[in-house]
């Protein structure tokens, strides 16, 4: 036993001693080339992941026997025309790079149909409609009155009129609407005979819960700003002021701050830029906890003297304001993104970026901490247009974990892929009814919209949820080299 | 080495007291480098992490093939050996002349099993005769056979000396020993002299000794006890005037279950052994007593533990004893008996007879089993927690490394071939043990789960996992060996609904790779660790239990 365990000790030995470099070196990307190039070679690969996965992948019009999601191994370094196709789906084209010892990750291609699945969901026309970001509600409106107002719960994908008929409360016509992301409550601004009234509306799963609550608001707000799911801390903002509004409690404290010229709340703390341009974190009791801005020159030069700033805390520590005019500040470097002509944003927080939009433009406003560099003028982020050919931009929205934007532009809609090597995919994808919005929710991948002709509320799957296979541990980085250079 | 090398930790000054602190810190340190080295590699340089895990991951797998074979052909011996009539060849060596021409003349149309445990023994034969160290007459060879007590009770002890009693070697050259601890409870102490009672008559005698707390130099450990009854039984044997030479001692644990040939096996495998006075008997431990009562992960982790020990047994170069297991008692007389300060006892009383005899000192290992019982409890967590203290024990084990290196030290007439072989595989079992299952099941993963730009845009990041796909499957070939001979290994005994019990029994051994992490590799980390922070460890009992029969 003794002769025979020497002797696999020794062969296991020779073994480990020849396959283990060689197993490394292919894991680092060598290979024996035979040929004229004949020797060991470094390569690279290219993975391609799609949703839906099953497609046909082609290097230079020659089939790739593996369908997606597929590495395509052992390339030599240069440029490889890569097409993808499925059946039912528009194919998609570009010339990929590879570099030796690299791999170039293409893990987020959203096929998109030759023919859009259209679902109408209801069966009457409608005027308008009416997005609540990030709640699982968005408003559908028949006219002006709020009794013409609809509420649809998305993901049953089920419609219930907000009043029902005769109601007293539905009388009137609808001025102001007020909501924050993520909330299941929403404050409407009616004008009445004789006067205006407020109703606070609860959305719930079987009902909805309208109340009366003009006793809280004795003047028109610029904007009414709560954490969603606290009914007792709403602070109203003037022209100079904030009044807090307990809307269970039905009170209102006037001037509960005042030389205010911006406000947003976040984890329960209020961020008030004040009157003399310094910002400040304090409690709902109005205890300071700490200044955000403590330079007044500073502060001046960034906000100016006059003007109201809507406040968005997206984190802990990044802070975005959005000025009257649609200036775009921030709380980093170089700390003015937009003079002017902000419509709107949209953040991604696990990739700590903004999506941002004017009239003809969209940018990616990336926030994650770029690499030491050893450049001694700090950099920080920068606005990247990403697309500049817009007419009348209203909305966008992140899709499929940030790689694609979704954009309606006047009555278009349109699908942007930006994770991508060369020139940005753009997608035309359909009509919607002029002068209202759509509403896009990710964990389902649907747009909701008004179609252009029927104006009844319809959807169309933009991202197929049940295709995306879940990750490997070798998907689940978030960080990849195919996002646009820059970002 | 001076022969004054004391075999123990306490009571060192100067060089000696600073080696063995080094020594102690050096296994945990080594395996904590080990560890957090890689961690942290992970995190910094990705691609050095993914290309160390790749080399280690391949590694592992041939050491895994090569353990497979190796376990493989110990239990076809094993097998093979299961109907050898070993009385016959004791009474064969008794006249070894005739028995050698005998055999070498017996006919060749037996199995392949047979024709190998025949080719075995006529090389023994034949060694034997060329040496010319000729065994006493096999009437002259008597047994002792210590069984510790502290806590076990009457119906743990009693299979365990039942078993002795049908064995094929004549039980009346057979001293039983139940060294009993003064502390034990009275119910304990009855139950040991009941069994002692029932089955005086027996053996040569049946003693109990009850070994006093307390006396100075001595720890509260089970060498402690074995060795207090062993120095009762040398009194014993001087007494009745047998040389210390033609007696062989067992040192079981309370639960341990011989097979009827075991002691015929150890007689014929003392006989056999030229260098019989230098050497330990290693059988190979199963853990049956109580193995379809046994939690599925405690089943798993005993089931490794015997198939470690098979591998082991086809290495008789660097075997070193392990649980129960039998020796010259002229060994253990001249060595001074077993560490009395030591939780290691059965791998402690090897090193202290190989520094003693200077390297010459052997463990043979024997093709025949012994059964103890699975470390169980009331419920599950409890189980749990005392698998975790068991191997944490086991792995303990480290406590020799010091002892063992400092002895090497000092030794001038130990080869340096030797003390680099035995020296390497000590140091090196128990950093393995405390590491490959924390690389395979855990670290090695970090570099692909953690990685940031830098690794997740290279070639190796999608090569990895893949290769390490590879070595995987192909390691379920070693998995699949392994649970076709834990089938294979089982009792042979009629239990109710046996085949679904052998069907989770199978199924249990794809959870090996969290069990061997939690419950082996942690356990022995923590040993380790100790070591290093000198919070040495007392002497913890494993709860046996098993169902009374009715």
């Amino acid at each position: 036993m003794l002769l025979l365990r020497r002797i696999f000790f020794y062969l296991f030995l020779a073994i480990y001693l020849i396959a283990c470099p060689m197993t490394i070196l292919y894991a680092l990307g060598y290979i024996l080339k035979p040929g004229t190039e004949k020797g060991l070679v470094k390569t690279g690969l290219i993975y391609i992941s799609t949703v839906p996965s099953g497609a046909s992948v082609y290097i230079d019009n020659k089939r790739y026997t593996r369908r997606t999601p597929a590495i395509l191994r052992d390339l030599l370094p240069g440029n490889y025309p890569i097409r993808i196709s499925l059946k039912n789906y528009r194919s998609w084209f570009q010339n990929i790079p590879v570099e030796a010892e690299k791999a170039t990750a293409l893990e987020k291609i959203l096929f998109v149909p030759t023919e859009l699945k259209r679902e109408q969901l209801s069966p009457e026309p409608f005027e308008r409609l009416i997005p609540i970001e990030k709640s699982r509600y968005f408003l559908l409106a028949t006219g002006s009155r709020p009794g013409d107002l609809f509420i649809c719960d998305w993901k049953q994908e089920k419609i219930r009129p907000l009043f029902q008929k005769g109601d007293p409360l539905g009388e009137g016509n609808v001025l102001s609407f007020y909501s924050v992301p993520g909330g299941v409550s929403f404050l409407l601004l009616v004008h009445v005979r004789g006067g205006e009234k407020y109703l606070w509306v609860e959305m719930g799963d079987k009902e909805c819960r309208v109340e009366d609550v003009s006793v809280c608001f004795p003047e028109e707000p610029l904007q009414v700003v709560w954490e969603s799911h606290d009914k007792n801390h709403l602070f109203s903002i003037h022209d100079n002021y904030v009044n807090r509004v307990d809307i269970a409690g039905r009170s209102v404290v006037p001037r509960y701050l005042e030389n205010i010229r911006g406000l947003g709340l976040f984890h329960k703390s209020i961020y008030a830029l004040r009157g003399d341009s310094l910002l400040e974190r304090l409690d709902y009791d109005r205890k300071p906890k700490e200044m955000l801005l403590n330079d007044a020159a500073l502060g001046s030069s960034l906000f100016g003297a006059k003007g109201l700033f809507q406040i968005h805390v997206l984190d802990n520590d990044i802070i975005l304001f959005q000025g009257a005019r649609g200036e775009l500040l921030a709380n980093r470097l170089p700390y003015r993104f937009l003079e002017e002509g902000t419509i709107g944003y949209e953040y991604y927080a696990s990739r700590e970026r903004a999506l941002v939009w004017r009239k003809e433009d969209i940018g990616i406003l990336a926030f994650s901490k770029p690499a030491k560099n050893e450049e001694i003028f700090e950099k920080g982020p920068r606005l990247h247009w990403v697309y500049q050919r817009g007419q009348k931009i209203e909305q966008a929205f992140w899709v499929y974990e940030g790689s694609h934007i979704l954009f309606r532009d006047e009555n278009r809609v349109s699908l942007l892929e930006i994770e991508t090597h060369g020139k940005p995919h753009l997608y035309s994808l359909l009509k919607v009814k002029r002068k209202t919005d759509v509403f896009y929710a990710e964990s389902t991948g649907k747009l909701y919209y008004l179609d252009s002709e029927s104006e009844c509320l319809s959807s169309v799957e933009i991202l197929p949820r049940q295709e995306i296979l879940p990750l490997t541990f070798t998907e689940k980085n978030e960080k990849k080299k195919s996002e646009i250079e820059g970002l | 080495m001076s022969d004054d090398f004391v075999f123990s930790r306490h009571n060192l000054k100067g060089r000696e007291k600073f080696l063995q602190r080094v020594f102690e810190i050096l296994p945990g340190a080594v395996s904590w480098t080990i560890l957090i080295g890689l961690l942290f590699t992970a995190f910094w340089k990705p691609i050095l992490a993914a290309i160390l895990i790749i080399a280690f991951d391949f590694y592992w797998l041939l050491r895994l093939f090569y353990a497979t074979l190796f376990l493989v052909l110990a239990y076809l011996r094993l097998s093979f050996e299961s109907d050898t009539d070993w009385m016959k060849r004791v009474h064969g060596l008794d006249d070894l002349d005739n028995y050698s021409r005998e055999v070498a003349g017996a006919s060749s149309d037996f199995s392949p099993g047979k024709w190998v445990s025949m080719m075995a023994h006529k090389k023994e034969l034949q060694v034997l005769k060329e040496t010319g160290a000729l065994p006493p007459l096999s009437k002259n060879i008597y047994h002792l056979v210590i069984f510790p007590v502290l806590k076990e009770p009457l119906e743990i002890l009693e299979p365990g000396i039942r078993g002795l009693t049908r064995g094929s070697f004549p039980s009346s050259q057979v001293l039983v020993i139940l060294a009993v601890e003064e502390r034990a409870k009275d119910q304990v102490k009855q139950g040991a002299e009941a069994v002692r009672q029932k089955y005086a008559g027996s053996f040569l005698d049946f003693l109990v000794t009850l070994h006093p707390d307390g006396i100075p130099g001595e720890a509260r450990v089970k060498g402690s006890n074995v060795s207090y009854a062993a120095k009762q039984a040398a009194g014993y044997f001087q007494a009745k005037g047998i040389p210390f030479d033609n007696v062989i001692v067992s040192c079981f644990d309370a639960d341990t279950v011989v097979r009827p040939d075991y002691l015929a096996c150890l007689t014929y495998r003392f006989m056999s052994c030229s260098d019989r006075q230098q050497s330990s008997f290693q059988p190979i431990p199963v853990y049956h007593n109580n193995i379809w009562e046994a939690t599925g992960f405690a089943r798993v982790l005993e089931m490794g533990s015997s198939f470690f020990q098979l591998v082991e047994s086809t290495n008789p170069d660097t075997l070193v004893t392990f649980s129960s297991h039998s020796m010259s008692f002229k060994a253990l007389v001249d060595v001074g008996f077993w560490p009395v300060d030591m939780i290691s006892d059965d791998s402690a009383i090897f090193w202290k007879c190989f520094l003693h005899f200077h390297g010459n000192y052997h463990v043979v290992p024997m093709y025949t089993t012994i059964s103890m019982d699975v470390v169980t409890a009331k419920n599950w967590l409890k189980t749990v927690r005392n698998v975790y203290k068991q191997k944490r024990r086991w792995a303990w084990g480290v406590e020799n490394f010091p002892i063992v290196i400092r002895g090497f030290l000092q030794s001038r007439r130990i080869s340096l071939y030797d003390k680099i072989k035995h020296g390497f595989k000590l140091f090196e079992g128990h950093v393995a043990w405390a590491t490959w299952a924390i690389l395979l099941t855990v670290i090695g993963w970090f570099p692909a789960v953690y990685a940031g730009r830098e690794f997740s845009d290279t070639v190796v990041y999608y090569s990895a996992p893949r290769i390490t796909a590879i070595i995987f499957n192909l390691a379920t070939l070693a998995l699949l060996t392994t649970l076709v001979l834990s089938q294979c290994l089982l009792p042979r005994r009629r239990v109710r609904h046996i085949f679904f019990k052998r069907i989770i029994l199978a199924l249990e051994w794809f959870f090996v790779p969290f069990i061997v992490t939690f419950l082996s590799a942690l356990p022995a980390l923590e040993a380790q660790t100790r070591l290093l922070l000198g919070k040495y460890m007392e002497f913890w009992v494993t709860d046996k239990q098993r169902k009374r029969k009715r």
